[in-house]
């Protein structure tokens, strides 16, 4: 035999090779496209799951937000819906569940807490489940409200309401505020109320009072049945925290005062009012380390803010923030490369409507 | 004779060449049949670990004692031609206080796949069944995929001391 057979077969030999690479190549590129898509519903399901169990269940024990013995140490099941012992809305979220995923809350609950609670973090490879999930939960009023003194008239302040969404002016929002003061030992107040314009600003002017640096203005913004409270405070006054019926204090402060002023937003009329009532209060237990617990005699659930004065005429307030951000990677950019996905949902807390977003990645393939 | 025995060679190796090829091919497209079938499956235990998460939640909207509530599941006949099973699973060693659905092939266990639920198995008042058995028209327990009338249910009980929301997969029974 010459050696024109034996290229012959090496021939073959490569053409079969080749055929078998070729078509590994294809086999292994055509199911990647689907993979992927299956792989970006799986995460949406999951998100739409963690979303469904975060905004419609109320944790366990269900009063967890108001209870201050409740830290997350003994959180037994996180959930941020309200909730009653007979009937019950949905999306109709607690503010006391919600102000404890801000950061700046005594009572915080941190992300890694959450996740554990959800089961996000759970991974067991030999059950083949080896996906850990990341999330970013928002909650922000849909109304946005942004109160400043005018620099000019420290008695006069500007509202200006804007849309969560891209921050679009709201315009013809009715505006009603309330101003409250410390005059001799009681606590004061003044009302004002305006319609934004068309850069959704509109300017609120008060008579002057004794202590300009020691003022708490209450505001209430509605647009078409939208509504939202906003609390501000001067560089003097000083924050408590409100949890259900308690007030939690710095233990440094001395409060000898048994009135304290709850401040309500009721609709009367079809029209937004902010109103007043005092009821009394008493020295509580289960305070956290640093703080001293107070218990009022009743507590509105829709209460805005919840103010006093301590024995040196420091005037308190004490409100709900249900503004958060809460992430177990904070600052993640909207950009990133991670398998993600967000959705959104609209919910009541308290009396302000607020979208709540949730991002949810894979932290592992 | 030289001749001929070296085209013997040629041909014997052409032809095992040729074997091997075929066989490499078919464990390629195995494995990622593998690969998709497990993916399928994952979307499977996703999605009724959503309506488990949903139907726990409505049901702990209404009041104790109103009833059953199903909601029928729409599953695949099966994954890539072969028949699966779908079943609530509690593992106390590997991920503890964890509730799970699983997903696996009826013929090879090892393709499965699972998702997680997010609720605290033994610390809220949900009691997901694990185990088979009968509840009014319902037949809870492992359920197989495609077969008709398969849903997931809730009932919320109340004891003498606490509200318990009892959960799981089952399958109606006929005219149920």
């Amino acid at each position: 035999m010459d050696n024109t057979h034996i290229y012959e077969y090496l021939f073959a030999a490569v053409i079969a090779i080749a055929i078998l690479v070729a078509s590994s190549v294809i086999v292994t590129t055509m199911p990647s496209a689907q993979l992927s898509a299956s792989d970006k519903e799986q995460v949406k399901i999951a998100a739409e799951k963690v979303m469904t169990q975060v905004l419609l269940n109320s944790g366990q024990p269900p009063n967890w937000g108001s209870d201050t013995s409740i830290s997350e140490s003994n959180l037994q099941d996180f959930g941020l819906a309200k909730y009653h012992e007979s009937t019950r809305e949905a999306y109709v979220l607690d503010p006391d569940n919600v102000q404890r995923l801000d950061s700046g809350n005594p009572l915080y609950i941190s992300p890694s807490v959450v996740a554990h609670l959800l089961n996000l973090d759970a991974t067991a490879p030999q059950l083949n489940l080896a996906n850990s999930y990341g999330f970013t939960l928002d909650i922000h009023p849909l109304l946005k409200v942004q109160i400043s003194p005018l620099p000019s008239d420290p008695d006069s302040y500007n509202v200006t309401v804007s849309s969560e969404y891209q921050a679009l002016p709201v315009v013809n929002a009715q505006v009603t505020a309330m101003l409250y003061y410390p005059e001799g030992a009681t606590i004061n107040y003044q009302t004002a109320s305006g319609t934004t314009h068309f850069n959704g600003s509109c300017s609120l002017t008060f008579s002057s009072v004794p202590d300009p640096g020691m003022k708490i203005l209450v505001v209430s913004a509605e647009y078409m049945g939208i509504h939202t409270t906003q609390v501000y405070a001067s560089q003097s006054a000083a924050k408590a925290h409100l949890f259900g019926d308690k007030l939690l204090v710095d233990s440094l402060s001395i409060i000898s005062t048994t009135k304290f002023t709850e401040v309500i937003a009721t609709k009367q009329a079809g029209q937004y009012v902010i109103s007043n009532f005092n009821v009394q209060g008493s020295t509580g237990l289960d305070a956290p380390t640093g703080f001293r617990a107070y218990t009022l005699s009743s507590a509105e659930p829709s209460v805005v803010a919840v103010l006093f004065l301590s024995d040196d005429q420091t005037l308190y307030y004490a409100s709900k923030n249900i503004d958060a951000t809460f992430s177990t990677i904070p600052n993640l950019p909207s950009s990133s490369s991670l398998l993600s996905y967000s959705l959104e949902r609209t919910a009541i807390i308290g009396d302000t409507t607020c979208t709540v977003r949730l991002q949810l990645w894979r932290m592992t393939y | 004779m030289e001749v001929p025995i070296q085209h013997i060679i040629g041909t014997i190796a052409l032809m095992g060449l040729v074997i091997s090829i075929g066989l490499s091919y078919t464990i390629i497209t195995d494995f990622l049949q593998t690969d998709t079938r497990r993916q399928q499956l994952q979307e499977i235990s996703e999605n009724v670990a959503l309506h488990v998460v949903e139907i726990v939640n409505l049901a702990n909207f209404g009041n104790s004692g109103s009833g059953v509530m199903t909601c029928t599941l729409n599953l695949p006949s099966d994954v890539a031609g072969k028949t699966y099973i779908v079943e609530i699973f509690e593992d106390g060693t590997s991920l503890p206080n964890s509730w799970y659905i699983n997903a696996y092939l009826v013929t090879n266990h090892n393709i499965n796949a699972t998702s997680l639920i997010p609720l605290r198995a033994g610390q809220s008042k949900t009691q997901l069944e694990t185990t088979s058995g009968t509840l009014a028209e319902i037949t809870y327990g492992p359920i197989y995929g495609g077969g008709n009338n398969t849903v997931v249910w809730a009932q919320k009980t109340k004891t003498e001391e606490t509200e318990i929301t009892r959960a799981g997969l089952g399958r109606l029974s006929a005219g149920g």
